[in-house]
């Protein structure tokens, strides 16, 4: 069966998970979520949670949450486009660790949202899906 | 099993739960914050802090929290017509909602107790008979205006019994500017016509 989404990767994702693979210097998570991206292009895995409790309409069903290792992998999935949107990945296991840089989520997806409705197709690379 | 929320969805969390206590939402501002005040007052950790002021207890922390709740689509608020006026303060749809309320009931079961028992004692009170109750309390007696009645308490990160994931389901629904920020993304990409096909295909995912 081939892939049913296309992996959109802004700019600022990359940039921020690169950071955090200099800070942290790990290889595996790297490779690892390297693997969990391409295998997402499948969609939702049944590992996979949709996050619950969500209030506002548009969003309910489409975030979700992959593990990558002890790693959470955030993403937004919008189906009418076949398009999946990393949007976070946590900097290290949750346990003791607070979502103090959450801003940094609001952050990447406000340049997406520009660069979406300005079609700044060059701030964005893809894994192939359904394209 | 334990895991940690910030402080500030623990505060809307609270504010959440007690509109949701409501069948048909909490009629005024005013008896919002004064069923707050009665909920919160004896347990720990206490949310907010509420002052004295000529409209009896108030939390400037609450009715800040409930703005940025409103503006994230978290909570609603409808203007009320008639004689008092003021607002109609409502949680969204139920089965939505219930996520939320039944991980505060299983995480802090003892604040979940105290806003429904206060929620039960004054919620249902006509306004003039809340009025009474609220500005005869005996604390407004013993501290002067803009004095502290309740202060808040507990770390930046407050303990709560439920596992991780949930407990960061709850920092990710309850944040306003989250909610806004991939509303507003979801919309766009909905709405937007943009040629995926063009897009480079990327050599390293990361």
């Amino acid at each position: 069966m081939p892939p049913s989404h296309d992996i959109l990767l802004h700019e600022a994702y990359r940039k921020a998970v690169g950071k955090l693979f200099r800070k942290r210097k790990d290889k595996e998570l790297e490779k690892r979520l390297q693997e969990e991206l391409s295998r997402l292009r499948f969609g939702p895995g049944s590992n996979d949670t949709v996050l619950k409790g969500i209030q506002t309409p548009i969003l309910r069903g489409r975030l979700w949450r992959r593990y990558v290792g002890r790693h959470r992998l955030v993403y937004m999935l919008a189906p009418e486009k076949h398009l999946i949107f990393p949007i976070f990945l946590s900097p290290r296991p949750r346990n003791g660790y607070g979502y103090d840089n959450l801003d940094s989520v609001e952050e990447i997806a406000e340049v997406i949202i520009l660069d979406f409705e300005n079609r700044r197709i060059d701030k964005f690379e893809r894994l192939e899906g359904t394209s | 099993m334990t895991s940690s929320i910030d402080k500030e969805t623990f505060q809307r969390l609270t504010l959440f739960y007690l509109i949701g206590c409501f069948e048909r939402g909490v009629f005024s501002s005013f008896r919002l914050q004064k069923v707050l005040y009665y909920a919160i007052r004896d347990v720990e950790p206490k949310p907010f802090t509420f002052h004295h002021t000529k409209w009896g207890q108030y939390s400037r922390d609450a009715s800040i929290q409930l703005l940025h709740m409103l503006e994230g689509s978290i909570v609603q608020r409808e203007a009320l017509s008639g004689k008092y006026g003021g607002a109609l303060w409502k949680t969204g749809d139920l089965s939505d909602s219930n996520d939320i309320r039944s991980a505060f009931e299983e995480g802090m079961p003892e604040h979940a107790e105290a806003i429904r028992k206060s929620v039960d004692e004054y919620g249902g009170l006509k306004q003039g008979e809340l009025d009474n109750i609220v500005h005869s309390d005996p604390i407004l007696k013993e501290r002067r205006r803009g004095r502290i009645l309740v202060k808040e308490t507990g770390d930046k990160r407050i303990r709560i019994r439920l596992d991780e994931d949930t407990a960061e389901e709850l920092e990710f629904a309850l944040s306003p500017l989250l909610s806004i920020a991939l509303a507003r993304l979801g919309q766009t990409v909905a709405d937007t016509d943009f040629d995926v096909s063009k897009v480079r295909v990327s050599a390293s995912l990361t």
